[in-house]
């Protein structure tokens, strides 16, 4: 029988909380919003929003104090955690974004802007089709993006989706228990549900 | 690959009557208020039903949005009730007025009057949100073969030719152009695909065309040979019988790229 | 046959042109509406669907003080429903019928017929006239469409009786894959708040009609067509489905069926081919409707039934074609009706008509032939004319606010 999911919202003043936690109620039995480390440990589930620069929004979660409880709970503790567009970039080492700022570093890999043509302007704006590798195939289709900048993973094992603006870029990433996605499920009517869904109810995530 | 999109236009307009102070979606002829057409939720959730790309959310009642409480609320519900891309303006003068609207619900804030004014407020949104959330949005009248960008509403003459001011803004960090030909605005004769590809061939960013959609051609045409990234048509979808579903086939069977599935 | 109809391009299978809502063709030229039919027949597991609805009712029988809830028109969709429920499940269902206004004399005969053979308890709802008139202009001038009122009622006030006598369950017909791309026969059709903003209001719900109305119509009177909020029905637990979701979607054989099994009769309708007298039988101002279609899209209601013909393999496209000919596009007699209730001129409802149409088709008046009348004509009701000066405000302030499109009133 599985444990009812209490998804926890990162809130670090990132922008956008109100899109992403209706969406997560849509398909879980609880959101809640997590500030302090006593918020977090109520949870099994954690998204991390992200709006904004790279490196603004990493000073903004530093600042927070919830940077290390994060890594204790999902890098070391194995909890599913979910970045999201910023929040996915912050994971990587290092963000190019206004000169090089470091990140989390919970995911290999460096954050660097879309090379740009007139056929594949940047910021990439609107809906494009993500191809997942395993288990997500299924999830695979069109999702909603917006943004300037794109994840390198550094191992090509942690690339988890992929989609294509001029060049093939990585759409999703994970290690282990730890995910990231450059699209915005919360805005990306059915099919962002469904990965959303998949995120909250996945036992294997769950079992890491 | 990128889709090609198609976005609702929905005009908010305060209005009072027995039923109380309340916004109401409208329609416009030349940017003047012609018609109620509904309320801002029930129609947000219906183009989302109808798989709308996202939603340009534009207030057309005067005044500094930060002062607007009603709007604020408004915008709220509609992040509160759909699944979909928002993008909001009308009376933003602020870069913080962005945070004051991507905390409510906003992905994406327009900016028009008070960038023409000052336009180091482009750049300073950009440092602060990043370019992909800075709009900025261009109105522009054509007289006698040479274009002109109006703000305030269309009342305003600038002197700026809307080619080259949507050139400047972009390279002062403006991460989408939403531009609009206020006369063809709601005559439902067609969008301006001369200017339009003028802008799209000037600019890196993604261009969004609207003013004018009166036929499922018109939205073909702003994709073929304007080379728009995106249309927002207002009146084509509230007073016709079409919605974007049915735009979207006849988009897709014209051959231009654009989401079909749910 | 008028109009520019051949310069549309249309389904290499079934002859559906583009102006068909949300039809998509593939590299073949096929439509989706076609392609929809292969999906149902190959790639939906019946078996397992039946076991769904085999699960469904044992969640619900005898529940509540009714099974189910069976929307009802009367009609060969919805007499099926009831039939194949009764018949097949032994359910005790509360039949709701939502009173359109122009229900025909043979339809409440049927109607009759079919509830004391099966034996059922029955509601029918009609709603206030002078509303029902208002917004059929309103409409009409707004979308092209007066049957806002019917399309809002059917499917809203069937959920408003469930959400009072807290029967949770309720069963409608067919799933509108079966004609239209607004779903797929991949997805489960739930008939709800969302499918109700897809198409069915046409773009505009109880609120917004209200504030098109110019917010003086008492909102009370608007209720029948207000879809209820999502709360209640969550505490209800409604579950709105189609049966067709379930079991695969056959008309001519399920009206095979009812006409054996329950006497029920077609009736010839306005403009439609003689050989589908089991279609839209339940409506008198179905002729308008389907004219309106046709000045819209450049096609209407024979090509749709010849479509089907055609995608089962029992017409081929010259025969579909040589049918539709004879029956499309003509004046139907009950326009003097709704003329009537509109209190609209003639060419006032062309003009009006004519302003929604959808690319690429263009209409031709002058090639228009008048319709046959059916038998029942004289039969129909012609109470409660709209009266000029009312018609006549609507048709002003919608002129004013919508340049270039409806005629200023005469």
């Amino acid at each position: 029988m599985a444990t009812l999911a209490t998804i926890g919202v990162i809130d670090y003043a990132a922008g956008n909380l109100r899109s992403l936690c209706n969406a997560l109620e849509a398909v879980a039995a609880s959101v809640k919003l997590v500030r302090t480390p006593e918020d977090l440990r109520e949870c099994s589930h954690a998204v991390l929003p992200g709006v904004g620069a790279f490196g603004h929004c990493v000073d903004g979660l530093r600042r927070s104090g919830m940077v290390n409880p994060l890594a204790e709970w999902a890098v070391h503790g194995n909890r599913p955690l979910l970045g999201i567009c910023v929040g996915m970039q912050m994971l990587a080492d290092l963000g190019e974004e206004y000169g090089e700022s470091p990140g989390l570093g919970w995911v290999p890999g460096r954050v660097s802007r879309l090379p740009a043509s007139r056929s594949a302007r940047v910021p990439h704006v609107g809906w494009n089709d993500v191809r997942f590798g395993p288990p997500c195939g299924p999830l695979s289709g069109d999702f909603y993006f917006d943004h300037s900048f794109r994840f390198c993973p550094a191992e090509s094992a942690h690339s988890l989706g992929t989609a294509t603006h001029g060049i093939e870029f990585c759409a999703a990433v994970r290690k282990g228990s730890v995910l990231g996605v450059q699209f915005h499920p919360e805005k990306s009517q059915e099919a962002g549900l469904r990965f959303l869904r998949w995120f909250v109810e996945s036992r294997e995530l769950r079992n890491c | 690959m990128l889709k090609r999109r198609l976005i609702p236009k929905l005009l908010l307009l305060s209005q009072t009557s027995g039923e109380g102070r309340r916004h109401t979606l409208v329609t416009t002829r030349g940017f003047s208020p012609a018609k109620v057409v509904g309320s801002p939720v029930s129609q947000a959730k219906i183009y989302e039903a109808q798989l709308a790309d996202e939603l340009a959310v534009l207030r057309i009642d005067p005044g500094p949005i930060s002062e607007d409480l009603r709007l604020l609320d408004t915008i709220e519900r509609l992040a509160t009730e759909t699944f979909m891309p928002l993008t909001v303006g009308g009376g933003v003068v602020f870069a913080d007025d962005f945070h004051l609207l991507l905390s409510r619900g906003a992905d994406k804030v327009a900016i028009n009057s008070a960038a023409a004014r000052n336009p180091t407020l482009i750049s300073e949104a950009a440092a602060r949100f990043g370019a992909q959330c800075v709009v900025i949005s261009i109105d522009f009248r054509t007289s006698m073969g040479r274009s002109e960008v109006f703000i305030d509403r269309g009342s305003t003459p600038t002197g700026m030719d809307p080619v080259d001011w949507a050139r400047e803004a972009v390279r002062r960090g403006a991460g989408e152009v939403l531009l609009c030909d206020i006369d063809r605005d709601g005559s439902g004769e067609g969008l301006n695909l001369d200017i339009g590809a003028q802008v799209a061939d000037a600019v890196d960013v993604p261009v969004i065309l609207s003013g004018g959609c009166g036929r499922a051609e018109h939205l073909v045409e702003g994709f073929l040979e304007a080379g728009a990234d995106a249309v927002a048509a207002g009146t084509y979808f509230c007073l016709r019988d079409q919605n974007p579903l049915q735009a979207r086939s006849h988009v897709a069977n014209a051959g231009v790229p654009i989401r079909m599935g749910t | 046959m008028c109009g520019t109809i051949r310069e549309m391009r249309r389904c290499t299978l079934c002859n559906l042109p583009e102006t068909h809502e949300t039809i998509a063709f593939d590299e073949r030229g096929v439509c989706n509406v076609c392609r929809q039919q292969d999906m149902k027949r190959d790639a939906v597991n019946w078996v397992a669907a039946k076991r769904d609805l085999d699960s469904l009712i044992a969640a619900h029988r005898g529940k509540a003080d009714y099974d189910c809830i069976v929307p009802f028109s009367g009609g060969k969709d919805s007499t099926w429903t009831l039939y194949y429920l009764i018949k097949e499940y032994g359910l005790k269902p509360l039949v709701v019928r939502f009173d359109h206004g122009f229900l025909r004399p043979n339809l409440n005969d049927n109607v009759q017929r079919t509830l004391r053979r099966l034996g059922a308890d029955f509601l029918s709802f009609t709603p206030n006239w002078k509303v029902v008139r208002r917004l059929m202009l309103q409409a009409f001038l707004e979308k092209g469409d007066f049957c806002w009122h019917c399309h809002t009622g059917i499917f809203s006030y069937p959920m408003w009786v469930a959400i009072e006598k807290k029967v949770p369950l309720i069963f409608w017909g067919e799933p509108s894959a079966e004609y239209t791309a607004y779903y797929t026969y991949g997805q489960a059709e739930e008939v709800d708040e969302k499918r109700f903003n897809r198409y069915v209001n046409l773009g505009m719900s109880a609120d917004d009609m209200h504030e098109r109305l110019g917010a003086d119509l008492d909102m009370r009177d608007l209720k029948p067509y207000s879809y209820p909020p999502a709360k209640l029905l969550r505490e209800l637990g409604c579950r709105s489905v189609c049966l067709g979701s379930f079991v695969p979607w056959d008309v001519k054989r399920q009206s095979e069926i009812i006409e054996r099994e329950l006497g029920w009769q077609g009736d010839l309708v306005e403009n439609v081919p003689p050989q589908y007298r089991y279609e839209k039988i339940e409506c008198y101002m179905q002729g308008v409707r389907d004219y309106i279609k046709f000045i819209k899209r450049g096609y209407s209601r024979p090509s749709h039934l010849v479509a089907i013909d055609i995608r089962n393999g029992r017409l081929d496209k010259q025969q579909g074609q040589t049918r539709v000919e004879e029956f499309e596009g003509r004046r139907p007699p009950s326009l003097d009706l709704f003329l009537e209730f509109t209190g609209l001129s003639e060419e006032e409802f062309l003009r009006i008509a004519m302003s929604h149409q959808v690319s690429p088709y263009e209409h031709r008046p002058d090639l228009t032939i008048e319709g046959r009348p059916v038998p029942d004509f004289d039969r129909w009701s012609r109470e409660g004319a709209m009266p000029r000066p009312e018609a006549e405000a609507a048709i002003r302030r919608w002129a004013e606010q919508n340049p270039g499109s409806a005629p200023v009133a005469s």
